[in-house]
């Protein structure tokens, strides 16, 4: 993100925490693309349930918009959105969440247009939710590990741990995957 | 092998196009502040109603003459007859701005 991106949204955000509305439709259309797209890969790809997810994170993120306290407001965002996601898993029954079909139908066309994008998000799906999540706010949305800790509300430790151990189970799928076509 | 592989984590999440997510989420948020407003109105007025009923005016006034007043509450009909015409510009007016502002009325 540039500079004057970066100031464009601290204003947008400022606004939004005197209660302009406007503001805060400026943030939501400058992050929804990001945010469903974290909330998909949290999904395994299930379109419906991450849009529904995203929109109560910004209907939960305008209630709470007092408490934010400045800085990096997507990270706040998901932040919420990895709450909203857990509470959802919990009232699913996590098995139940996980048992989704690993790619959907209803998965937009860009996610499917590599081969090697299909095989990662496949081999995404069979991570832990922790690992999924810490991989793709530490990779793909460019967070760093401090930032990323601080969404998923766990110890930097851990964060690096997860990250580690997902990593080295994605390098395992996909090489046996490999094999598996070459053969 | 590692490498390739954070390279294949690194590449941004495939962007995922509105089709009037946002306009869904503003619309959502414009009924949420609705319902606050008018959940917010009741309580006020609920609250405004049991402090007129509760505290004991006449304890609190003994010496303000209410008759005055008692007389303007009694004949209300005729005092609204007598400024009738101005009074019901000035409260078609106040309905007028009430209905525009909750966008009940579109000018």
């Amino acid at each position: 993100m540039s500079v004057s991106e970066w100031q464009a949204q601290e204003a947008a955000a400022a606004l939004a925490i005197r209660g302009d509305a406007a503001a805060f439709g400026v943030l939501v259309r400058t992050h929804q693309s990001h945010l469903r797209g974290f909330l998909l890969r949290l999904t395994k790809g299930n379109g419906a349930l991450a849009d529904d997810l995203a929109q109560e994170t910004f209907l939960e993120a305008f209630k709470k918009i007092a408490q934010f306290s400045g800085g990096n407001f997507f990270g706040w965002l998901c932040a919420i959105a990895w709450s909203r996601y857990l509470m959802e898993a919990r009232k699913r029954k996590l098995e139940n969440l996980d048992d989704q079909p690993e790619i959907a139908d209803d998965v937009p066309e860009a996610e499917t247009a590599s081969l090697i994008r299909h095989d990662l998000e496949s081999a995404m799906a069979e991570l832990h939710p922790m690992q999924r999540a810490a991989l793709t706010l530490c990779f793909a949305l460019g967070q760093s590990n401090e930032e990323a800790a601080q969404t998923l509300n766990i110890p930097l430790g851990t964060l690096k741990s997860h990250v580690n151990r997902g990593r080295a189970k994605l390098a395992h799928l996909l090489s046996d995957w490999r094999k598996v076509a070459v053969s | 092998m590692t490498d390739n592989l954070d390279d294949l984590l690194s590449q941004p999440l495939p962007p995922v196009a509105d089709n009037g997510f946002s306009r869904q989420v503003m619309a959502r948020i414009r009924k949420e502040e609705q319902r606050r407003f008018m959940v917010v109105g009741i309580v006020a007025a609920i609250l405004a109603t049991l402090v007129c009923l509760l505290v004991p005016w006449q304890a609190l006034l003994p010496r303000v003459d209410m008759a005055p007043l008692l007389h303007a509450l009694t004949h209300f009909e005729t005092s609204l007859a007598a400024v009738g015409t101005p009074l019901s510009f000035a409260a078609g007016v106040l309905l007028l701005i009430y209905l525009y502002d909750r966008k009940l009325l579109q000018i």
